[in-house]
């Protein structure tokens, strides 16, 4: 159970977790990511979990990905896991309006749970090869990412476009937010404490 | 002052289902007033709570009662004294109405702690998880709590803790002497508790047989209840008391299915495994009478009752069978299972595993490690799901399941349960097993010596023919035909039957055949087995001759060795010549006879295990080139 401790010699380990409604394709996005396949056929998710090495900026990590349910049903269990999440894929497809809006509930609920507006965090706007059909312009996604200060990525998990993107670039935003961290609690520590503090006051 | 505990129960929808839906139902609101008191109280407030419960429940001479008989173990008392505090008058008619009360008291006492924790939770939540080794242990709770949080994720409703404890009993102990007499060490067992109660993995094999008697013997005597439970336990004193053997059984039979569920799978398989000690009690010196003197305490039942039901318990319990557990795979196992039913069932296996860390989770106890384990839990259902879909899509697609994330999987069986017992045997691996599996210094060199025929200057052939074990080098031969008599029939069996083809030239690897290319790949296999084996017999010869030498280093003739231990059993059986002042001598040698005997049974088990394991990787290993042929 606990024979690969994850600090000392292996590699960094990344913990990813897809949100989003059901049927927009985080298991399509995960499985074209871990795989190179793409899986036509659907079949709701309950959870899945993923652990693949790669190489982020000549560096040897390990990406842990959770694929979780999009369905209501399992969000008793969701919290358990994302309370574990290091950084979030907010999926939603650009041909479903309503997926578009439920991302604003996913966010609110990782912000609960981990109660940090800083969580790296990357909004996927999926099905980008079906233009044709899209309903949910390119400005509105753009604007409700800038609004959260996070980036916006259409992908298509069907042509594998931007599909490594979004993971390598949230990688990185979780590797760099550990390294503040680190400095955090080494050097500025009372800096954090006031500034916890500060938040809690205001809300 | 209250940081962000109002927060938690909207952050975690359905955290509390269960307790909110009591809640509403059954709790009055002066409890719950009464819980919002200080952080302080709250804090301290278990403890309290405990002493208090102590301090009410009285004196225990007040608390006998009118049962068939009495134990005297605290929770007995404890269980007595409650019944007291009820305040109802003792008649026999009224038992079952008090103990219903009992029960609302548990549950209203269960609704407090259940509010204190959330109470707790709330203040302490994200600096400081729950202990759940004192929240929720396992040891010391009422049997269906208990088998909640220590679940056998296979099916068998029986708490994972004593199905270890009969495992490695049935498996190593039950030709110990003085089996459930002797107790263990009574640190090691508090400290097996503690590990339980805490949820850790524990390998129960690592410790000596006493300690797990004891255990055994510790959780049943700290279950608050009889597992005969309260109402039905004199009823079962009398059906065993009965004369007739036939209405006994019946009167058993019916008794049983009256208890709840997991009281009846609990009692069948203790009962089970104590008629298999009782019948081994020429070595282990425990007949049904002793066994059940020694346990009667623990078991909270009495003599007759405990030798009433080991007695019947093929009748009373047809179908129970003790099966050994195999622990869901974990990240560390060796491999997937290979068979469609193995996935399946090892699927189920971690569904529930799953499951059971989800509760855990959600009634607050987050761990940095169960959220690990939650993610690996994940992991390996998401794989198991993988291959077995893959698997139905057929041969084609299988091989990529091998690849990616895999890294450490190595298929090894099919059968799946074996998946993570025993290791295919390398060159060393083999070697050790053959020396004989006992981990002390001398006790190879005993067993060669108990084994080697008085005459034979080489050590001997295994004893009887069960046995074709690697090892002797004079069985080799036979081994080796095993061996490949083993994997002939596993292969002819995929095969359809193609005769073996025992040349091993590559050039025929070119050949249209599958089937011929397969049985070249085995015959190369075969060979490299050999002569693997045939290194490990110059191995073992070597150690041979060290230990032998070491033996007559020691002043002793080796063969002299064995005709002395003959000697003294045969002294000692024939009768105790008590003047003998070897006599003491003679009883260590026959114990350590009886041991010899023990392990070379265990022994014998495992190099057969090995043969099949050699045969499944032989035949794996040809798949797996064939596999690699055919995409190259």
């Amino acid at each position: 159970m606990s024979k690969k401790p994850s600090g000392g010699v292996q590699p960094a380990l990344h913990k990813v977790i897809m949100v989003g409604s059901g049927g927009v394709g985080k298991s399509a996005l995960t499985l074209q990511f871990m795989y190179d396949e793409f899986v036509e056929d659907y079949e709701p998710t309950k959870a899945d979990s993923y652990r693949k090495k790669v190489v982020l900026d000549g560096e040897e990590v390990q990406i842990d990905i959770l694929d979780t349910a999009g369905q209501e049903d399992y969000a008793a269990i969701r919290d358990n896991y994302f309370r574990s999440g290091e950084g979030f894929l907010c999926v939603f497809s650009i041909t479903e309006e309503e997926s578009f809006q439920a991302t604003q509930e996913f966010r609110e609920q990782i912000l609960r749970v981990k109660n940090d507006e800083q969580i790296p965090f990357v909004l996927v706007g999926n099905k980008g090869d079906l233009d044709e059909k899209r309903k949910v312009p390119l400005a509105d996604a753009q604007s409700r990412a800038h609004h959260w200060q996070v980036p916006y990525v259409e992908t298509s998990a069907k042509t594998r476009d931007n599909v490594d993107k979004v993971f390598f670039d949230l990688m990185r935003e979780i590797r760099s937010r550990k390294m503040e961290e680190n400095k955090m609690s080494n050097g500025r520590g009372k800096d954090k404490s006031k500034r916890k503090k500060l938040r809690c006051a205001l809300l | 002052m209250e940081f962000e505990s109002p927060d938690v129960e909207k952050d975690f929808p359905g955290l509390y289902a269960s307790e909110s839906g009591k809640k509403s139902n059954e709790s009055d609101f002066s409890d719950e007033a009464h819980e919002r008191v200080s952080k302080k109280d709250l804090l301290i407030g278990k403890r309290k709570d405990k002493k208090d419960s102590k301090k009410d429940r009285g004196s225990p001479s007040k608390a006998k009662k009118s049962k068939p008989f009495k134990f005297p173990s605290k929770k007995e008392k404890r269980e007595k004294s409650r019944e007291k505090d009820s305040k109802e008058k003792d008649s026999d008619k009224d038992k079952d109405k008090k103990k219903d009360s009992d029960k609302e008291k548990d549950k209203k006492k269960e609704l407090k702690t259940k509010l204190k924790l959330k109470e707790r939770k709330k203040l302490k939540h994200g600096e400081e998880s729950l202990d759940i080794a004192e929240e929720q242990p396992i040891f010391g709770v009422a049997l269906p709590l208990a088998l909640e949080r220590n679940r056998c994720h296979d099916g068998v409703e029986i708490p994972v803790v004593i199905r270890d404890c009969i495992n490695h009993i049935q498996e190593t102990g039950l030709c110990v002497e003085g089996l459930y007499k002797v107790s263990g060490i009574k640190s090691k067992v508090q400290h097996l508790r503690r590990l339980y109660n805490q949820r850790e993995a524990v390998c129960l094999s690592d410790y000596d047989i006493p300690v797990c008697t004891s255990l055994l013997k510790l959780f049943m005597r700290d279950l608050p209840e009889p597992i005969l439970t309260n109402k039905l336990v004199a009823r079962f004193e009398e059906a065993a008391s009965l004369k007739d053997m036939a209405a006994r059984e019946a009167e058993l039979k019916a008794l049983v299915q009256n208890l709840p569920a997991c009281n009846r799978e609990l009692l069948g398989w203790i009962m089970k495994h104590l008629s298999e000690v009782a019948v081994h009690e020429k070595q282990n010196k425990m007949n049904i009478q002793n066994l059940s003197l020694t346990l009667s305490q623990p078991l909270q039942m009495s003599q007759k009752a405990i030798s009433a039901l080991v007695q019947h318990c093929d009748a009373v319990f047809p179908d129970i069978k003790l099966t050994k557990y195999i622990a869901p795979l974990t990240s560390g196992s060796p491999g997937l299972p290979e068979s469609a039913e193995a996935i399946a069932e090892e699927l189920k296996k971690q569904e529930s595993l799953l499951g059971q860390i989800h509760s855990e989770m959600n009634a607050g106890f987050v761990t940095k490690e169960r959220e690990e384990l939650l993610w690996e839990v994940q992991r390996m259902i998401t794989q198991l799901k993988r291959k077995l879909r893959l698997l139905e899509k057929g041969l084609e697609s299988s091989q990529k399941s091998v690849g990616d994330e895999t890294d450490a999987v190595l298929p090894t069986n099919d059968s799946g349960k074996s998946a993570s017992s025993v290791l295919p045997t390398t060159t060393t691996n083999g070697s050790k097993s053959a020396a004989g599996l006992p981990t002390k210094e001398e006790e190879p060199a005993l067993n060669t010596a108990v084994q080697t025929p008085v005459s034979s200057p080489t050590v001997g052939e295994p004893a009887p023919p069960l046995n074709p074990a690697p090892p002797p080098p004079a069985a080799t031969k036979h081994v080796v035909e095993a061996i490949i008599e083993n994997s002939d029939s596993v292969c002819s069996a995929q095969d359809g039957g193609a005769v073996l083809n025992k040349d091993s030239s590559t050039d025929q690897t070119s050949s249209s055949s599958v089937d011929e290319l397969a049985l070249c790949l085995e015959t190369e296999e075969l060979l490299i087995l050999v002569n693997q084996l045939q290194s490990q017999i110059a191995n073992e010869k070597a150690k041979v001759a060290n230990l032998r030498a070491e033996i007559l280093s020691y002043g002793g003739n080796p063969d002299y060795c064995h005709f002395l231990i003959e000697n003294c059993s045969r002294d000692f059986d024939a009768s105790m010549c008590t003047d003998n002042p070897e006599a003491e001598d003679g009883a260590l040698l026959k114990q350590v006879v009886a041991e010899t005997q023990v392990l070379q049974l265990q022994k014998k088990n495992l190099t057969q295990t090995i043969i099949e394991e050699q045969a499944n990787c032989i035949n794996l290993k040809i798949q797996m080139k064939l596999l690699q042929i055919a995409s190259s």
